[in-house]
């Protein structure tokens, strides 16, 4: 193969390979986890609950992180966003990575998403 | 004692394997140990961890070298490495990476008594300037290129295709098909249409100046520190940081400067783990779960295996480096680069997922396309530049 049709060739699939990448982490979504379900073995992988939101609270002094307690019918877990929202009582859907403070199990939440307020 | 020398030759074993085998990473075998649940506060097991992580800092240049397959700290190593192979120096190659890798060993263990005593200081220092740090050293590398507007435009896509594959819900192991794609897949798709002959191998051990090996080892020392202390940056990130200090840098020096990278990086996060407290590899991470707090006494028993592993690791690279330069120019490299290509694929697929081939493709074009416009491939570490970059500064 030709040098310059290698760089066309490859130059269209990166442009049309980057587009499609994008629409697809846009739209796409893990499958839903019941909290009680979330354990260490998850550590550091995505994540997609459903639940109320039972309490909140400000963490931080420089930087302020905003800590949401989610609570579905079978667990709880806390939350961590890094935008300011009043969701107590809202119901919501939480996209995020598991991680671990303390000896406790956590969400960094990348996305969250009000259902009904 | 002897449980935990048999822990120490267990880990060398594993070390070997994951390093010699495509697309297992150590943090695999970690992880799995972890979630056998075997017993809490077992020293042994952190023996075996620590000589299987060293082992592999070693053994894992091998398959980037032979078989254009890195792993997330040896990508870079593919390009120089390769090069020799195709002069037939494949095994001077990867005995440059592994004396690096030795001295590197050596260096951090020396210096371990002022990185414990400095750590806690530099440690919040390093993490305010981390994301500055890096935006100066992508600018210096780009403006050193000659095609200047291609090379920022190498950095940003692959910028772009790193942002969205480690913000990608449903790809697992991220990093495998993101760094196979643009240094390995690229390189061996290039090699299958090119249809490239590799040339009988000479078993001549590669001669480097003491200069040299000194302008390499200091700058190593140097990029190994400052990204022992934040997470998510490692090896590769370490290596654009040094190859930034010096204005020419042969590729013999850029080899043993990725060995001593790849293994001080692993050493110091043992380190870091026992005076901060933090994890900032997957091997200290699961040192963290199996040894909560670590004593001085346990830190001397693994600082001992870990030496001990370097030196036995030296010798086994040494074995496999003779072995697979005999035997590979008795395979058709042609389809070995397809068998691979194809077991690449199949890995990728099954660990990250049927979505990560997506990712594997279009890192392989941009691969592709870099070759063809004739930059470095460093340019395209900006898939992990630019995520690291963004959440530093965020």
């Amino acid at each position: 193969m030709k040098q310059k049709t290698l760089l066309k060739f490859s130059f269209t699939t990166t442009i049309v390979m980057l587009l499609l990448l994008t629409f697809l982490s846009m739209n796409l979504r893990p499958k839903e986890t019941k909290i009680s379900e979330i354990n260490e073995k998850m550590l550091n992988e995505w994540v997609y609950v459903k639940g109320t939101v039972v309490d909140e609270k400000v963490m931080g002094n420089e930087k302020k992180i905003y800590v949401f307690i989610v609570q579905d019918e079978d667990g709880k877990i806390e939350v961590f966003y890094d935008s300011n929202l009043t969701l107590n009582g809202c119901t919501v859907k939480v996209l995020g990575k598991v991680f671990q403070y303390k000896s406790k199990l956590e969400i960094e939440a990348k996305q969250i998403e009000i259902i009904k307020c | 004692m002897l449980e935990l020398f048999l822990s120490f030759l267990a880990g060398v074993v594993a070390g070997t394997i994951t390093g010699i085998v495509p697309g297992i990473h150590v943090n695999l075998i970690a992880a799995i140990l972890i979630s056998l649940a075997f017993k809490p506060y077992s020293l042994p097991l952190a023996v075996f961890i620590v000589s299987m992580s060293i082992t592999h800092t070693f053994l894992d240049f091998l398959p980037s070298i032979f078989l254009g397959a890195p792993d997330e700290d040896t990508a870079l190593s593919i390009l120089p490495g390769h090069k020799m192979l195709l002069k037939g120096n494949g095994y001077g190659a990867l005995r440059l990476t592994a004396v690096g890798s030795l001295l590197g060993l050596f260096l951090a263990m020396i210096l371990l008594p002022f990185f414990i005593f400095f750590s806690s200081h530099l440690y919040g220092f390093i993490r305010k300037f981390m994301g500055y740090i890096l935006i100066f050293i992508s600018t210096v590398l780009i403006l050193k290129e000659r095609k200047k507007f291609f090379a920022l435009f190498i950095f940003l896509i692959s910028g772009i295709l790193g942002l969205i594959t480690l913000n990608f819900p449903l790809i697992k192991q991220p990093l495998l098909p993101l760094l196979n794609g643009l240094f390995g897949t690229s390189l061996l798709t290039i090699s299958f249409i090119q249809k490239v002959k590799i040339p009988k191998q000479k078993l001549k051990k590669e001669r480097i100046s003491k200069k040299e090996t000194i302008k390499a080892l200091s700058s190593s020392v140097f990029s190994s520190t400052l990204v022992s202390f934040l997470p998510g940056i490692g090896a590769s990130q370490a290596a654009v940081i040094s190859s930034s200090f010096w204005k020419r840098i042969n590729e013999k020096m850029f080899l043993v400067m990725l060995g001593s990278i790849n293994t001080i990086v692993m050493a110091l996060s043992f380190s870091v783990l026992y005076t901060v407290g933090k994890s900032r590899t997957g091997s200290a991470a699961a040192i963290q779960r199996i040894l909560p707090t670590i004593t001085s006494k346990e830190f001397i028993t693994l600082v001992l295996f870990m030496i001990l592993s370097g030196i036995l690791s030296f010798f086994l690279c040494d074995f496999f480096g003779r072995f697979f330069a005999r035997k590979i120019t008795r395979i058709n490299y042609r389809w070995l680069c397809f068998s691979i290509l194809m077991l690449i694929f199949i890995i990728t697929a099954t660990i990250s997922g049927p979505l990560a081939l997506l990712v594997l493709v279009c890192g392989t074009s941009i691969g592709i396309l870099t070759h063809c416009l004739g930059i470095r491939k460093m340019h395209m570490m900006g898939c992990l530049l630019v995520p690291t970059i963004i959440n530093t500064l965020s």
